[in-house]
């Protein structure tokens, strides 16, 4: 499993670009999906020009299907965003509002960092720690919170648990980084699965 | 604030620091690198989650 949050940057990119030229061009709503697919297989094959020194038919097939997928994404979020302003859903707009801007931070952010597979031990290593040293705080912050809801103290208690486990492999972790050593089978998937139930179980 | 509420707003909350951290790191020399780990590594070990109260 690997974290690459700017994966979702062509979809969000997207849906602000296809929001712009529906307000501007009346299309028939049937066309719209069938657009947004065009729009993101054409812009996958731009990137795939831009990146690529050697295109193979395998790689062309890669870049549209990732394309295609990006495509159908922005459809979605467009729907989603078109029914929170139709309904004035205010939480929901907000929310939609604030994934946007998320969503192209990250994307910028990871434009030109070494892809997840690629990252040495020690690279690894730093995250790890880093996600850890941010998810911490952010409990304790929650914890000693005078004004904390029951919600909350449920999320503290849960993510107190994780955390135990959490230190313990990435300081292990990062004791066969920072010594050469090879980090065995199965420990960063581990650490990786904990970082997952941390940032989708509320923090 | 209900339990969606919260949890929305920490998985945004995650991703806005994942992506500081990317910002952050991608700035670095080699150098800067290695005394941010130490630093990093210094800091994890004093922190404890036993020490978050409980609640």
């Amino acid at each position: 499993m690997e974290i690459t949050i700017g994966q979702f940057t062509l979809p969000v990119l997207l849906t602000v670009v296809l929001g712009l030229i529906y307000s501007i061009i009346a299309i028939p709503n049937r066309f719209k999906p069938i657009i947004a697919v065009l729009c993101g297989m054409g812009l996958a094959m731009l990137g795939m020009v831009y990146a690529e020194t050697v295109i193979t038919a395998k790689i062309v097939i890669e870049y549209l299907l990732a394309g295609l997928m990006g495509g159908a994404a922005a459809v979605g979020l467009y729907e989603i965003q078109a029914k929170a302003l139709k309904r004035k859903k205010m939480p929901s707009m907000i929310i939609v509002a604030l994934l946007i801007p998320t969503f192209l931070l990250a994307g910028c952010a990871t434009f030109g960092v070494k892809p997840w597979g690629e990252r040495t031990a020690i690279e690894k290593s730093v995250f790890f720690m880093d996600f850890y040293k941010s998810q911490y705080n952010d409990t304790m912050a929650m914890a000693t919170n005078p004004e904390i809801t029951e919600p909350q103290k449920k999320i503290v208690r849960e993510k107190k648990k994780l955390l135990f486990n959490m230190k313990l492999l990435v300081r292990s972790y990062d004791d066969y980084a920072k010594g050469g050593l090879t980090v065995p089978d199965g420990l960063e998937q581990k650490i990786l699965d904990l970082i997952n139930r941390l940032a989708t179980m509320g923090g | 604030m209900s339990t969606t509420a919260i949890i929305s707003a920490e998985v945004l909350k995650v991703l806005i620091m994942l992506a500081f951290q990317e910002l952050k790191r991608k700035g670095m020399t080699a150098e800067e690198f290695d005394e941010y780990a130490r630093t990093l590594r210094a800091e994890i070990d004093d922190l404890d989650p036993a020490d978050i109260p409980a609640v």
